[in-house]
């Protein structure tokens, strides 16, 4: 344990003066001791979050919150939320004999690792933010993520529940002490649309039809099951209402996200959930710390391009939720004409995968609008990308197909009508942001 | 008119298989086919009788096992469905729901059995990407099967042979037997492979039909073309 958490350390600082090393390192020391986590002595308090979307986002805010109780805090992020990744934040802010100078840990994790990363130990807290179509290459469907987060939920540990998600809530089956949050109904009245895919027909329990009296996104809402009983459990913390730009939490608490749609929410619901059930900080604490709180990590930045000013959206490729919260956001932004770029040039940098089926489950249905007045579509995928706009009810003279992204973005400000919005995944991101200027 | 059925369109739909469907009724529509496309599912009513083709899309495993246990009432029907030279197009893992029988943690349930494979449900996934070549046109056919589950095949004729792929080493794929076209290729297939899509609409007309000659097919032919470079120059350094 002693030389692998010293190979650690050491790799860590070396790496970090590239910007790089979240994983190698753990990855390296688990060669050396495969079973480390378990001989450390961890921080008391563990919060892990997981889930499809919003998992580092929850990191970051219920991080923020961690410190709020004046404890030492760690938290990986902004690095790998894999095993290796998890190691190398341990071995990091430990001394050689494993003992992690930390009183709280908040972890985020992969929902698919946590069965190899939480066999060593169990974070006191499980947050599970949702389960979406995410990563179909890797991950299948969200039925085969949800029967692999399940073998990574240790039973002696509490599990904070979206209870808006019959998938994901169904974690809370043979478990007493199941915390859940959500959003009220009627809260997000515009926020539905009866999506192209469709995971919402049927009971996660029992396969009989799943009913709802009202629908948030998707297959989220209020459903109940008339033949096992199944149905949205109630909540120890919501979104009550909207005031403005904020959210109001239990109808007392306005917190300001840094977006205002209904995944934003839910992260705040379940951020403010654990601040105040695990870390026992004051309601007004929780929401002094969480009000227009903005995240490091942020995936939306502004951009100025020949004096042309633009919004850069980071969705991830073969994720639906992501690309139709991006494409949300410029629907619904103010400005009266709107051009769109979407890039879609590279799934893997490590695997052969060049899936296109995820784009017949994202809604650029909701693109067929008329402030939108032109819609680019650039990289290696952006014939395949035209054919499935042709679907969405999108007039041909809207579409330029523009494969090679350099000359796209070079002619950009010349082609470009109105405001900028630029939607693509972090494998491609660097391909138009490395030449443009973003504003501070 | 030709007359098509998504079957179980709310249990079997991962993967863009909705794709599909939406391709042939424009293709169909532009070669001057009326169509009628309706759909559906456990419980519902239909009478097989009143299609030209069924499909059925990928779903889980546990949709693919729901609609498997539903489609006995049609085990009867099928067969003179078939007998009436009837289309089938089965992709994903629904192809399963057409065999002998299907196998789940030592579970074992029936097919429709008009087509000689057996399947297993595994718990782990495969996925991979594939270039094929099908009896239907001398075009390569570009895929990727997404699933956990493993095939037996008999002796019926084979839908696909495969010239490579990212993982395995396969040399056939799927089953095309009468009047139905199944494989386990998964996603919208006949989007990302036109001139597939054209030779399987002439099968359902029964007749030559002109290249379609429309701006979004030609835009498809170059996502076709450039995924088949991309693929094969993958598929060569792999």
């Amino acid at each position: 344990m002693f030389l692998a958490i010293a190979l650690c350390k050491m790799l860590t600082a070396l790496l970090s003066l590239f910007g790089r090393g979240s994983s190698l390192p753990g990855s390296i020391a688990l060669k050396l001791c495969p079973n480390l986590l378990a001989k450390m002595k961890l921080p008391p308090l563990i919060v892990a979050v997981t889930g499809s979307n919003g998992k580092t986002s929850t990191t970051e805010y219920v991080t923020e919150l961690a410190k709020k109780t004046q404890k030492t805090v760690i938290s990986n992020y902004q690095g790998s939320n894999q095993i290796d990744g998890i190691v190398t934040l341990f071995a990091k802010h430990s001394n050689l004999s494993g003992r992690v100078k930390a009183d709280i840990a908040v972890i985020e994790s992969d929902e698919r690792f946590c069965q190899y990363t939480f066999r060593y130990f169990s974070p006191q807290y499980i947050l599970v933010t949702n389960l979406y179509r995410d990563q179909m290459t890797r991950n299948g469907h969200n039925e085969y993520v949800f029967d692999q987060l399940k073998k990574g939920l240790p039973i002696t540990s509490t599990l904070i529940l979206n209870a808006d998600d019959p998938l994901s809530a169904a974690f809370a089956f043979d478990r007493d002490d199941t915390i859940f949050f959500g959003i009220d109904e009627d809260v997000f009245p515009g926020s539905y649309n009866p999506s192209v895919c469709s995971d919402r027909d049927f009971c996660p329990v029992c396969s009989s039809p799943l009913r709802y009296s009202s629908h948030l996104i998707y297959h989220l809402g209020r459903y109940h099951c008339s033949s096992c009983n199944y149905s949205r459990p109630e909540t120890t913390h919501s979104v009550s209402s909207l005031i403005a730009d904020k959210v109001v939490i239990d109808g007392l608490y306005d917190i300001k996200p840094q977006m205002l749609n209904c995944m934003f929410a839910a992260n705040t619901a379940a951020a403010f959930t654990i601040g105040v059930e695990v870390f026992a900080l004051p309601e007004e604490v929780v929401e002094a710390t969480l009000n227009g709180y903005i995240l490091k990590n942020d995936r939306m930045k502004r951009f100025d391009i020949d004096g042309h000013k633009g919004m850069f959206l980071l969705s991830k490729h073969e994720n639906t939720m992501a690309y139709n919260m991006s494409i949300r956001t410029i629907i619904e932004s103010r400005s009266n004409a709107k051009t769109v770029v979407v890039i879609f040039d590279l799934l893997s940098r490590k695997y052969i995968a060049n899936d296109i089926s995820w784009l017949w489950d994202i809604d650029f249905e909701l693109l067929n609008n008329p402030k939108v007045k032109l819609i680019i579509l650039s990289g290696a995928f952006a014939s395949d990308l035209a054919t499935r706009l042709s679907f969405a009810g999108i007039e041909r003279q809207q579409i330029r197909i523009m494969p090679d992204i350099r000359n796209m973005t070079d002619s950009l400000s010349e082609i470009a009508t109105g405001e900028i919005f630029v939607m693509t995944c972090f494998t491609d991101q660097k391909k138009f942001l490395g030449r443009i200027k973003e504003e501070v | 008119m030709i007359k098509i059925a998504h079957v179980y369109n709310n249990l079997l739909n991962l993967y863009g298989s909705w794709g599909n469907l939406a391709v042939l009724e424009r293709y169909l529509t532009e070669s001057g086919y009326e169509v009628s496309l309706n759909s559906f599912s456990v419980g519902g009513y239909s009478n097989l009788s009143d299609y030209d083709l069924i499909y059925l899309g990928a779903g889980t495993e546990s949709r693919m096992l729901q609609a498997l246990s539903d489609f006995k009432r049609f085990h009867a029907d099928i067969k003179q469905y078939l007998k009436d030279d009837r289309k089938i197009l089965a992709t994903g893992n629904s192809m399963a729901i057409l065999g002998e029988k299907v196998t789940d943690d030592g579970s074992v349930y029936e097919g429709a059995s008009v087509i000689d494979i057996s399947t297993v449900i595994g718990s782990n996934r495969n996925y991979s990407e594939l270039i094929l070549s099908s009896r239907l046109n001398d075009h390569p056919v570009i895929g990727n099967i997404n699933s956990s589950i493993t095939i037996t095949y008999g002796k019926d004729p084979v839908f696909f042979d495969i010239l490579s792929q990212s993982v395995g080493n396969r040399k056939q794929e799927g089953v095309q037997k009468g009047s139905i076209y199944a494989t386990e290729l998964s996603g919208p297939l006949l989007v990302r492979n036109p001139y597939l899509l054209h030779s399987f609409c002439e099968v359902l007309v029964e007749k030559a039909l002109p290249m379609n000659t429309n701006e979004w097919f030609a835009t498809a032919l170059n996502g076709y073309s450039s995924s088949l470079a991309t693929l094969k120059k993958q598929l060569k350094h792999h």
